[in-house]
């Protein structure tokens, strides 16, 4: 089932329901690769809930639409603590345009990482 | 079509009118100051699960950002907080609120505390609950703006948690309590406690920057 018939579904189901509003976000499984990074510690647990998170942000990419706050943050975290400061910087990047809240935070982030790199 | 609107909107009339009876909180703090983002911090574990906070974490975000906040991602804050040398939720509720506008540039800062996160048997069934209080505090005033609390309860009878019927009457309800003990997946009590404290009529939070009725929805929390 695609998330678009997902959502539709589901707003139809809150029709019913007061107090139940449309979602703001296509979450996909957000939560469960959360899960996953808690309840997995092992380097094949932070794989496998990095593939969740890889798989949303491509797919956000392609198709050009808005992941839920933190989402970038938090792919780019996950980028840096694989190493590749570059990519991680450019997410970081992303959620800073996307969400201005969070613009604070991520030049805080951007700037330790670049002062760290080797000139 | 019309009369599913009917329906609705009938709906909505009767909800409200059994919510008529529960005193509005006080929310003069939280539209003097009205965050836009929320820093969720790890929480503060009143119960003997050791696993509850991480796993608690894991579900918090979702329910806040979808009310319209941008919400920092949970073990990010968490990592960055250890980085400060403040791993533990004890230590946290100690800390000048301010510091958490100069670090995160967070409006407000989201401090829950787990009353309960457990499971009780009586014979064949079994009931889990999981209870949590959120406290949101100004980062610049330090003022507590949205306080709340939620328990959510779940019964399952014999044959509703896995393995129950006879097989549960055939091992013991001690056995069975173990083999629970493992296997129970308190996310969605957690999930459905968090959407709940947001969401909930006249005690919820009223909606963020990004949510369609901000600014619109203050005479719901308003008397």
């Amino acid at each position: 089932m695609t998330s678009r018939t997902l959502r539709a579904l589901t707003l139809w189901a809150c029709l019913g329901v007061t107090g139940c509003a449309p979602s703001l976000y296509d979450w996909g499984e957000y939560e469960d690769s959360l899960y996953i990074r808690q309840k997995d510690a092992s380097e094949s647990g932070q794989a496998e809930a990095f593939k969740i998170l890889d798989a949303m942000v491509q797919e956000a990419d392609a198709k050009n639409y808005r992941v839920p706050p933190g989402v970038y943050a938090d792919y780019g975290y996950l980028l840096f603590r694989q190493g590749k400061p570059d990519q991680a910087i450019t997410y970081f990047r992303k959620e800073a345009v996307l969400y201005k809240e969070s613009k604070y935070l991520m030049d805080s982030i951007i700037s330790r990482i670049e002062q760290k790199k080797p000139r | 079509m019309k009369s599913v609107y009917l329906l609705t909107a009938l709906l909505a009339v009767l909800s409200l009118e059994a919510c008529a009876t529960i005193p509005k909180s006080d929310y003069s703090k939280f539209f003097e100051h009205h965050p836009r983002s929320i820093l969720i911090v790890p929480p503060f574990n009143k119960t003997t699960a050791v696993d509850a906070p991480g796993f608690f974490l894991t579900t918090i975000s979702k329910p806040f950002a979808e009310r319209g906040y941008y919400v920092f991602p949970v073990f990010l804050t968490r990592d960055i907080l250890i980085d400060m040398g403040l791993p533990d939720e004890g230590v946290l509720s100690q800390v000048q609120p301010q510091r958490f506008r100069e670090t995160f540039g967070a409006d407000a800062v989201l401090f829950v505390t787990i009353k309960s996160w457990s499971t009780t048997y009586v014979l064949l069934s079994s009931s889990v609950t999981v209870e949590a209080a959120y406290k949101l505090v100004d980062t610049d005033s330090g003022e507590v703006i949205w306080e709340t609390s939620q328990k959510v309860v779940q019964d399952s009878s014999g044959g509703g948690g896995g393995g129950g019927g006879l097989v549960g009457a055939l091992v013991g309800a001690a056995i069975k309590a173990a083999l629970h003990a493992v296997i129970t997946d308190y996310r969605p009590l957690a999930q459905q406690a968090n959407s709940m404290a947001v969401r909930k009529r006249r005690a919820g939070l009223p909606a963020g920057p990004y949510g369609s009725d901000y600014q619109k929805d203050y005479a719901n929390y308003q008397d």
